[in-house]
């Protein structure tokens, strides 16, 4: 057995990061194409805000920061429709108040000890029940995604459209936004926020870059996920670097590395068409 | 004669200033209705009544002699202004696009079967698209886009289309070949259409009808409100029957009669002898009373 | 919007005008067209009004209850505690860095920096705790304030220097240098109360002395044993009584060890036999206890007192007293060695 399956921590930071990482990579081309990329960062960002509500009001800080995040994602949802062309505003306002809120809170909160392990999650640190929560959370969000991935991909596509088709776009968005909620409140806390708002967004960018469907644009999303998150743990683990920020940049270096295929790609269409 | 769109003393306003003032028009099976208009006057507006986007402020819109509830429970198909262009950024092919408008038969959280996917192929068939099924979206060229976009609204098996100045935007030769498609459609299929176009040019030969809606077009003492779907003066006549039909929004009268004296037709003192069509301007008004409780 | 602001102007200008004037003042307002207008022009002059009425606040207001005492700005608690404990009655300490806080990181308010002005001695640390320290300093007008940096003249004790660690008083004798460089300080800026300054650091000495010879005592049996802490804050309590620290992070406390020096530190969990692994109150505890659950050891709190929370401070702890709990926890995880 190699040496990285030896630990039990190790075991638990494969398990976990490659499940978040499909669980976030099929959300993430959702909310791409929803234009709400930085949904990851706002909702992240409000939970903090939970967190220390928890604290303060002497319940359980992650039900604080899952019913942040939920207000914050419905939200996000409302203000959207309000605001028409300038949707991405609602992202901005909704980060800028989660923010703002997280660190009046915060300085109400007397224990740093306990803010801190509710703020920062580390995947090399993960515990058991974090592990199950994780798993059980990854099981319904990925069953309801394939569920519907064909109402998903609609409203993505064309929100008024699916609408008349008959499409109940108003439910498919409230699933949707909850289990988005649920999964980043969770998410942020066992692995930290950088991988969550990072893995939302980058392994989409890289697969829309080569994908040649939507279908194939969400596995290449989930495949750059998973192997960024494995490559990230592995290099971690041989060579000391930092598990978050080296598995945020192998995804850039997909991004790249994806992004110089397509730009090769072209280029030899340009060619061909010459010379046809 | 088998009325498929009613449109009912119809206003609507975002504030108290009305985009729209007590329209009435309708459009029949197999027609093929151009509405015209210039900009700001509220075609769009319009077009989101139709599909019950938008609610009416007054009046009503009847879909195959039903109040309109809810667009997704009629056979009315939208192809959306600009529509190749806003999916041109989205990573899908052709087939999944089509494929997405097969909502209904598919069932809500439930996969597409084979007999499914036959039926996007024979959407795509019918654009002359079926090559590039499995293309991506961005890759094809606008009036390419344009058509999947309209193979997409097809595979729901549309017996009315509604299209928002479909020929914006696309250049001439696939202006052409869309209304040539549309054409076959409304010949061969009876497949009512109706086409809010700036560009009569082109879409005139293909039409039977030509509906505007203008605001301060006419002299505002013959005419007391503001918008109004009016008989619009064009020499083109194609329609089935060879003639152009002409609608009064003052008589509520359907005229088969020369455009040129468009004028008089405003003043409305001379066209009762078309008796039939009298007879379906009171239609009109009881139908009118009778759904008037759905409005709102 | 120009024309708002010159409303906002003549808004903010206080009363007593001339009749004049005020008929000015009216057909200046009569320029605003419309009520909207007025109301964001009243808005505007409510907002430029607002700062200017809370500079009204009494600087003396900042240091209540500090008549005829020394006011001592400190940094973090043990500095705190330690001019608390030599000045006695004739000082009033005053916190900076609140109770819980990375002090690392911290930055002062301008409320701070208008305590400051007023204080007469600013004690901090040193040795790369306080890092805005200088900053600060600078930007500090008040030529009266005397600064002092507690941890200045170690060298010359004869102690080992740890490289990078500002952790000093976690060796009681370094503590007591700290003590008795604040008492020369104390005893600079008010020479009237210098005997009863030395007389309290002479006390405080006693009571190092005491702590220290505890320590000694009960760690003497465990020389060159390792422990396992959240960040390497113990070098001078480790050079001190011959133990070993392994660090889940180095000086500084960070939020993620990476998966290598998790393998590291738990082979050397292993190797050492170690049964213990110590968390404080800074550092979130996920990583501690990822550790333990791993190796089957036990967590627990080893406190390096400048985190300490405000709720130990309110329950009447002092450094003697969490010296204490922290020489308890090390034996408890020293002796509780697995032998083999």
């Amino acid at each position: 057995m190699p040496m990285i399956f030896q630990y039990t921590y190790m075991q638990r930071a494969l398990l976990v990061g490659c499940l978040l990482a499909v669980l976030v990579a099929c959300l993430g081309t959702v909310m791409v194409h929803k234009r709400l990329s930085l949904i990851g960062d706002a909702l992240s960002h409000s939970s903090l805000a939970g967190v220390a509500l928890g604290l303060l009001g002497g319940f359980n800080p992650i039900v604080g920061a899952m019913a942040t995040c939920l207000v914050a994602a419905f939200a996000i949802e409302g203000i959207r429709k309000k605001l028409g062309n300038h949707s991405e505003l609602a992202v901005a306002i909704v980060l800028s108040t989660g923010i703002g809120l997280a660190g009046v809170l915060s300085g109400f909160v007397k224990s740093s000890a306990d803010f801190n392990s509710f703020l920062f999650g580390s995947i090399v640190a993960i515990s058991s029940f974090e592990m199950y929560l994780v798993s059980i959370l990854a099981v319904v969000v990925l069953v309801a995604f394939l569920m519907l991935y064909k109402e998903l991909f609609y409203i993505s596509f064309d929100e008024q459209a699916a609408g008349i088709s008959g499409v109940p776009v108003g439910a498919v968005n409230a699933i949707f936004t909850i289990l988005t909620s649920v999964t980043i409140s969770i998410a942020a806390r066992t692995v930290g926020a950088l991988i969550i708002s990072s893995l939302m967004v980058v392994p989409v960018a890289a697969a829309m870059s080569i994908a040649r469907s939507y279908k194939t644009t969400v596995l290449w999303a989930v495949f750059v996920a998973v192997a960024s998150t494995l490559g990230g743990l592995v290099l971690s683990f041989y060579q000391g670097l930092k598990p978050g920020g080296t598995i945020v940049l192998i995804s850039v270096g997909f991004f790249l590395l994806f992004r110089g295929i397509r730009l090769i790609r072209e280029h030899g269409a340009q060619v061909g068409q010459k010379e046809g | 004669m088998d009325k498929v769109i009613e449109v009912k003393d119809l206003s609507f306003g975002y504030t108290k200033e009305k985009i729209l003032e007590h329209v009435n028009f309708d459009v029949e099976r197999g027609d093929f209705a151009a509405v015209i208009g210039d900009n700001g006057v509220g075609k769009s507006t319009m077009v989101k009544l139709l599909l019950g986007v938008l609610k009416p402020t007054e009046g009503e819109v009847r879909i195959e002699g039903k109040p309109l509830v809810s667009i997704s429970k009629t056979k009315v198909g939208y192809l959306p202004q600009n529509s190749g262009t806003r999916a041109a950024s989205f990573p899908a092919t052709c087939e999944e696009i089509v494929m997405s408008s097969l909502y209904k038969e598919i069932g809500f959280a439930r996969f597409p079967k084979k007999a499914h996917k036959e039926k996007v192929l024979s959407a795509l068939e019918e654009v002359g698209m079926q090559d590039k099924a499995k293309a991506l979206i961005g890759e094809l060229s606008g009036g390419q886009q344009q058509r999947v976009m309209l193979a997409r609204v097809l595979a729901g098996d549309p017996a009315i289309l509604i299209l928002d100045e479909p020929t914006t935007g696309v250049d001439s030769e696939s202006v052409d070949r869309l209304l040539h498609i549309l054409h076959h459609l409304n010949i061969e299929k009876q497949v009512t259409i109706l086409m809010v176009t700036h560009d009569i040019d082109k879409v005139g030969p293909y039409a039977n009808r030509v509906l505007c809606l203008s605001e301060g077009a006419c002299s505002e003492e013959a005419l007391p409100h503001a918008s109004i779907v009016h008989a619009h003066s064009h020499a083109h006549s194609h329609g089935r029957d060879g003639s152009t039909h002409i609608h009064c929004a003052n008589c509520e009268h359907e005229h088969k009669h020369d455009p040129s004296t468009c004028a008089e037709c405003c003043h409305c003192d001379e066209y009762h002898e078309h008796g039939h069509h009298h007879e379906h301007g009171h239609d009109h008004q009881h139908d009118h009373h009778d759904g008037e409780e759905k409005r709102g | 919007m120009p024309s708002a602001l010159l409303f906002a102007i003549l808004a903010s200008a206080n009363a007593n005008h001339s009749q004049k004037e005020k008929e000015r003042n009216r057909y200046m307002l009569r320029r605003f067209k419309n009520t909207k207008e007025k109301i964001l022009a009243g808005m505007l002059a409510a907002v430029m009004l607002f700062p200017m009425s809370l500079a009204g606040c009494k600087q003396s207001e900042m240091w209540k209850d500090a008549k005829g005492k020394v006011k001592v700005m400190t940094t973090i608690f043990p500095m705190y505690d330690f001019v608390r404990k030599v000045g006695g009655d004739h000082v009033a300490v005053e916190m900076m860095v609140p109770a819980g806080t990375e002090p690392h990181a911290w930055e002062p308010s301008s409320k701070d920096m208008r305590k400051l002005e007023e204080a007469d001695l600013f004690v901090y640390n040193g040795c790369g705790m306080e890092l805005w320290a200088d900053d600060v300093l600078k930007g500090v007008a008040n030529k009266k304030l005397t600064t002092l940096q507690a941890a200045e003249g170690i060298a010359a004790e004869g102690k080992q220097i740890v490289a990078d660690d500002p952790h000093v008083w976690l060796d009681p004798m370094l503590a007591a240098k700290e003590m008795e460089n604040i008492c020369d300080a104390l005893s600079k800026v008010d020479p009237d109360h210098a005997e009863d300054y030395r007389r309290n650091f002479e006390a405080a000495f006693s009571k190092c002395e005491e702590l220290d010879a505890a320590y000694k005592e009960r760690l003497a049996s465990y020389d060159g044993k390792y422990i396992v802490v959240a960040h390497e804050a113990y070098g001078y309590l480790c050079s001190a009584y011959g133990l070993n620290q392994i660090g889940i992070e180095g000086v500084s406390a960070e939020s993620e060890p990476d998966a290598a020096r998790m393998r590291e530190i738990i082979d050397m969990v292993e190797t050492y036999g170690i049964s213990c692994i110590f968390f404080e109150e800074l550092v979130s505890p996920k990583v501690a206890e990822t550790i333990a659950e791993e190796t089957g050891c036990k967590t627990m709190a080893l406190s390096p007192l400048d985190g300490i929370s405000q709720e130990e401070i309110d329950a009447g702890n002092d450094y003697f007293s969490v010296m204490y709990e922290n020489l308890d926890a090390l034996c408890d995880a020293l002796g509780g060695e697995n032998l083999g």
